[in-house]
């Protein structure tokens, strides 16, 4: 799952912008064990892996947990990390590993079956604007089966393709894009 | 009457699944256009997968996760806080110059902005006046203390650092200002007050970052 390699100082490409730039530093010194460079990748990756952790399990505590954990494990494999782009990919794996294997032992029936929908209200209810339209459109998803929520939300919103998909979840290609199908019409019914 | 073509259902499962390259979904998006049944029921799910793909892939967590994290870290394999002084002001420079060129992506970009002259809040919408009202007090505190902790270390400092470290505080003042003049152009815009929070939240997390290394020095 690590898919870390252990080797020589990793050396940013030449080109690479400035905030990029700053990233590869924050690397190096993570690489060093220095605690201060690791909180800085903390602060820069934190919103996007907890909303996606949020986003995956729909519950604030496990996403705290699973964003806790995940950068507990970025500190113990700090020197296998080659480039930001690495330490991006990684981050997301490993969370979706997490949570996944949270579900599996926890939760299992999750995973195919929906949320109670008692609590999601109708779409275009009296709020009316975008904010609540937004507000519908994440409802709907927390209702989906677990595996067609993760679907959607790597496809959609993390812009992962199905391949990546089917690695991360455990699944084909080919499951993937089919959960993705059901997930898109489940949304549009719920949301009708 | 328009006959839906036999294949353009199957193109839409296809679509649906996010099968079709970009040449394949042109083409599939033109066919539905001459079926009016597809056509609305396209024109559904693109709505749909538009609102789904507009959701900000950030979220902040309702408390700072990192004391948690810290915690867990054995002490003995701590290191060095004098480049991380360094880095952190790289990082600050980085995102200021980011904030100046608008380039976050689309869900993060003011808009530009000529006026750069405002230091005091502009008048915004009730969101963004409670999104500055928010974070606008723990920054200015923030960058009090960032100050008064420089003021008394800066003869400590390595000639080259202080000198990034005052061209950086210089940076991120113009790139708030930057954000306050758009929000003034677009008060009424979420986005925009969401990217106001957003970059907020931001700069006082890196202050505050530059703020600790400094005082560690």
């Amino acid at each position: 799952m690590l898919e870390l390699s252990w080797g020589a100082e990793p050396v940013p490409p030449s080109a690479a912008p400035s905030l990029d730039a700053a990233e590869w530093e924050l690397l190096a010194g993570l690489r060093r064990g220095e605690e201060p460079a690791f909180e800085g990748l903390y602060r820069e990756h934190r919103g996007r892996l907890y909303g996606l952790a949020y986003r995956l399990s729909g519950r604030q505590a496990e996403a705290e947990e699973i964003t806790q954990e995940v950068f507990l494990k970025v500190w113990e494999h700090r020197a296998g990390f080659e480039s930001p782009d690495h330490l991006r990919r990684w981050l997301r794996r490993v969370a979706v590993n997490l949570w996944i294997n949270r579900v599996r032992r926890h939760r299992p029936a999750e995973l195919d079956s929906e949320a109670a929908l008692a609590s999601l209200p109708a779409a275009g209810s009296p709020q009316g604007d975008a904010a609540a339209a937004r507000l519908d459109v994440e409802r709907a998803l927390a209702a989906l089966p677990a595996r067609q929520r993760a679907v959607v939300v790597l496809f959609d919103i993390y812009g992962l393709r199905h391949e990546e998909i089917a690695e991360s979840l455990g699944m084909t290609g080919g499951a993937s894009k089919v959960t993705l199908h059901h997930a898109r019409r489940r949304l549009k019914e719920i949301l009708r | 009457m328009n006959a839906p073509r036999p294949n353009t259902r199957e193109a839409l499962d296809a679509w649906l699944r996010g099968e079709l390259d970009a040449e394949a979904e042109r083409a599939f998006l033109a066919a539905a256009e001459e079926d009016p049944e597809l056509r609305r029921e396209v024109a559904e799910y693109r709505d749909l997968i538009g609102q789904v793909r507009s959701l900000p892939p950030e979220i902040e967590p309702a408390r700072d996760l990192w004391p948690g994290i810290a915690a867990r870290i054995p002490a003995g394999r701590r290191r060095s806080w004098t480049w991380a002084l360094a880095a952190s002001l790289l990082v600050a420079a980085g995102l200021a110059l980011t904030a100046r060129q608008g380039g976050l992506g689309p869900e993060r970009r003011p808009p530009p902005a000529e006026a750069v002259t405002a230091t005091a809040p502009p008048t915004l919408s009730p969101m963004a006046r409670s999104a500055y009202a928010q974070t606008d007090q723990a920054l200015a505190e923030i960058r009090l203390q960032l100050r008064r902790t420089v003021a008394e270390r800066e003869a400590e400092l390595p000639e080259s650092t202080r000198r990034l470290l005052h061209e950086n505080l210089d940076t991120i003042e113009r790139a708030i200002a930057e954000i306050e003049a758009a929000l003034a152009e677009r008060p009424q815009s979420p986005e925009l007050a969401r990217t106001y929070i957003a970059y907020r939240q931001r700069q006082i997390d890196l202050l505050r970052q530059v703020n600790r290394a400094a005082a560690r020095l």
